[in-house]
């Protein structure tokens, strides 16, 4: 009979050894995988020293896809799972037990809580065996960021624990769920929690994606979805689906910068292209990963579109992607480095796929499409506000050249990101900067459920911050106020833009607005 | 109104900014910067609307 608990020391050879014991996938396919690396790195990193193994464990998700498939198989696949957890302490079996009873124990509750790095359920399944993980971000240092992470609570033989920022994740499984589809599901886990959503299974998503068209693909073995497929799930858990050209990496990471601060993450498709024989890049195919997160690791911003329009987001070195075939969390790099197709050069990211010379980053990502799931209140998108922002960011350093104010106006940088209204008002609440009449005012003031903020950096310091509502209609005038943090550099502007013969050369500008509520 | 400090550098700047804004000059270089702008706009509209072919290519990796 097996024990419904087994504890081990951690180690990659013996946690790869548990993968085939419970999964039944020979040791030299678990070993082939791609996981298996990414584990290797993912522990170290988090100092990974205990698994517990719970036995038998009964996976809503993997359920229903099982009643959903696997069930009318003839070859007969178990239906329980098992789930393995993971501690950064070490201790013993009768530890672990003793802890549970609350014998003399030398280990309790809240230290296992303290060392609790989360959790991977194992598919009993030939190949693809990860199945729902949830575990902790690699350590959020100010460079790193993971805005699109939840809570999650895990019941452990009757102890309570808690991951408190993550993301679940988990493999296709080639059956009921192919790239696109592991994807939306961890999508939804975040939009379901954000904009309370039922959170549909692999299964379930592959049928609503599949419904409505009619394609000469059947529904399942899923051979994988199209955008437009996407799209269809994405409407049927009542999100609007907003897509996105990313071929430009400043775009990118612009758009995706700017959705994830409201916790919102969203999928990127791109081509996967095999550069391992630097003399024929060719192409593997259409791949799609839900992004959870950033790192701004670049020392200085980019220059949008050969202009000197600054944005933070161009400070992004890497996104942070749940790719179901490498893990979650996996790093995608803008190393600057590009494909060169017969002449054409071709910008691309670093990925964590292996080539045909085995070797890891030897297959690289040239992304194209960002499909974001909104809340249908989000009527503006970012490009609006962005495109504003850009005007005004104009104006500024015309007026600011010919006038000889803002003697560093050519290094302005702009940080523009879509905020709830609570989370707005928490920031206000928390600001030792704005005046506190205009404290006041802010937080007493009524504002739409969703706001796009845009934040003016000089000299690392914010000066102001332009507020739009972001459910108003896009040919409305969605510019909503100022904040002001530095009075000095307003009362410059309201200097400015008072003068006469402003409103003669700047009326009819997108910016217009702005400038004129500084002559107010 | 005006409720900037009105010393005598405030005063200078506002004398040259006028002088500026109402320049043949500083107007042309107004009309162009916002003309530049209203390219690039519609530059970045356009690099940002996608491809519908692409809506059809499924994700099969």
């Amino acid at each position: 009979m097996i024990a419904t608990c087994e504890v081990h020391k951690y180690s990659i050879g013996r946690l790869l050894e548990i993968f085939e014991e419970k999964s039944k996938s020979p040791l030299r396919e678990v070993k082939e995988k791609l996981h298996a690396v990414y584990f290797r790195d993912y522990f170290d990193c988090i100092h990974a020293k205990t698994v517990v193994v719970e036995n038998a464990y009964v996976d809503r998700d993997y359920l229903e896809d099982y009643s959903e498939y696997y069930v009318r198989c003839f070859q007969e696949y178990p239906r329980k799972c098992t789930r393995l957890h993971f501690f950064k302490s070490d201790f013993t079996l009768a530890a672990f037990e003793s802890c549970l009873v609350g014998g003399k124990a030398t280990l309790t509750p809240a230290q296992l809580q303290e060392n609790y790095l989360g959790f991977i359920v194992l598919k009993p399944l030939p190949r693809t065996i990860i199945g729902r993980t949830c575990l902790i971000t690699y350590p959020q240092d100010g460079r790193r960021h993971f805005p699109a992470t939840r809570c999650y609570v895990v019941n452990l033989f009757g102890l309570r624990l808690k991951v408190e920022h993550t993301l679940a994740f988990q493999e296709q499984d080639s059956v009921v769920a192919a790239c696109a589809t592991s994807a939306l599901w961890s999508i939804f886990q975040a939009t379901g929690h954000l904009f309370q959503h039922q959170i549909p299974s692999p299964a379930a998503i592959t049928n609503s994606a599949t419904r409505m068209l009619t394609t000469e693909q059947r529904a399942f073995p899923s051979a994988g979805l199209t955008p437009l497929e996407m799209a269809h799930a994405i409407k049927s858990v009542g999100l609007e689906p907003f897509a996105v050209n990313v071929s430009d990496h400043c775009s990118l990471k612009a758009t995706a910068y700017a959705y994830l601060r409201a916790g919102i993450p969203m999928m990127l498709g791109f081509r996967l292209v095999d550069v391992s024989s630097s003399s024929s890049p060719y192409l593997i195919g259409h791949h799609a990963v839900a992004i959870t997160g950033y790192s701004l690791g670049r020392a200085a911003p980019e220059a949008l579109d050969n202009t000197d329009f600054l944005l933070k987001a161009t400070r992004i070195d890497k996104i942070y992607a749940h790719d179901d075939q490498v893990g979650p969390f996996s790093r995608m790099v803008f190393d600057g480095n590009t494909i060169d197709n017969n002449g054409e050069v071709i910008p691309s990211i670093l990925t964590s796929w292996r080539g045909d010379d085995g070797l890891i980053g030897s297959c690289r990502a040239v992304p194209y499409l960002l499909l974001i799931p909104i809340y249908h209140k989000i009527r503006i998108p970012f490009s609006a506000i962005q495109d504003v922002v850009f005007n005004f960011d104009r104006v500024l350093k015309i007026a600011a050249a010919g006038s000889g104010l803002f003697p560093s106006a050519q290094l302005f940088e702009w940080d523009i990101f879509l905020v709830s209204v609570n989370d707005f008002k928490e920031q206000i609440f928390q600001s030792e900067v704005i005046a506190e009449d205009a404290r006041r005012n802010l937080l007493f003031q009524g504002f739409p459920r969703f706001l796009w903020q845009a934040s003016l950096f000089s000299d690392a310091f914010v000066k102001l911050d332009l507020l739009f509502d972001a459910t108003d209609i896009e040919k409305g005038c969605f510019f909503l106020r100022v904040i002001e943090h530095d009075i000095n550099f307003s009362e410059n502007l309201r200097l400015l833009f008072r003068l006469d013969g402003i409103r003669e050369n700047f009326e009819g500008s997108p910016a217009w607005p702005i400038v004129e509520s500084f002559r107010i | 109104m005006n409720t900037a400090p009105s010393d005598s550098k405030t005063e200078a700047f506002q004398r040259n900014a006028q002088q500026w804004l109402q320049s043949p000059e500083g107007r042309s270089d107004i009309q162009r910067a916002l003309q530049e702008a209203k390219e690039v706009t519609a530059r970045l509209q356009k690099d940002r609307r996608v491809d519908l072919k692409s809506l059809h290519e499924p994700f099969t990796v």
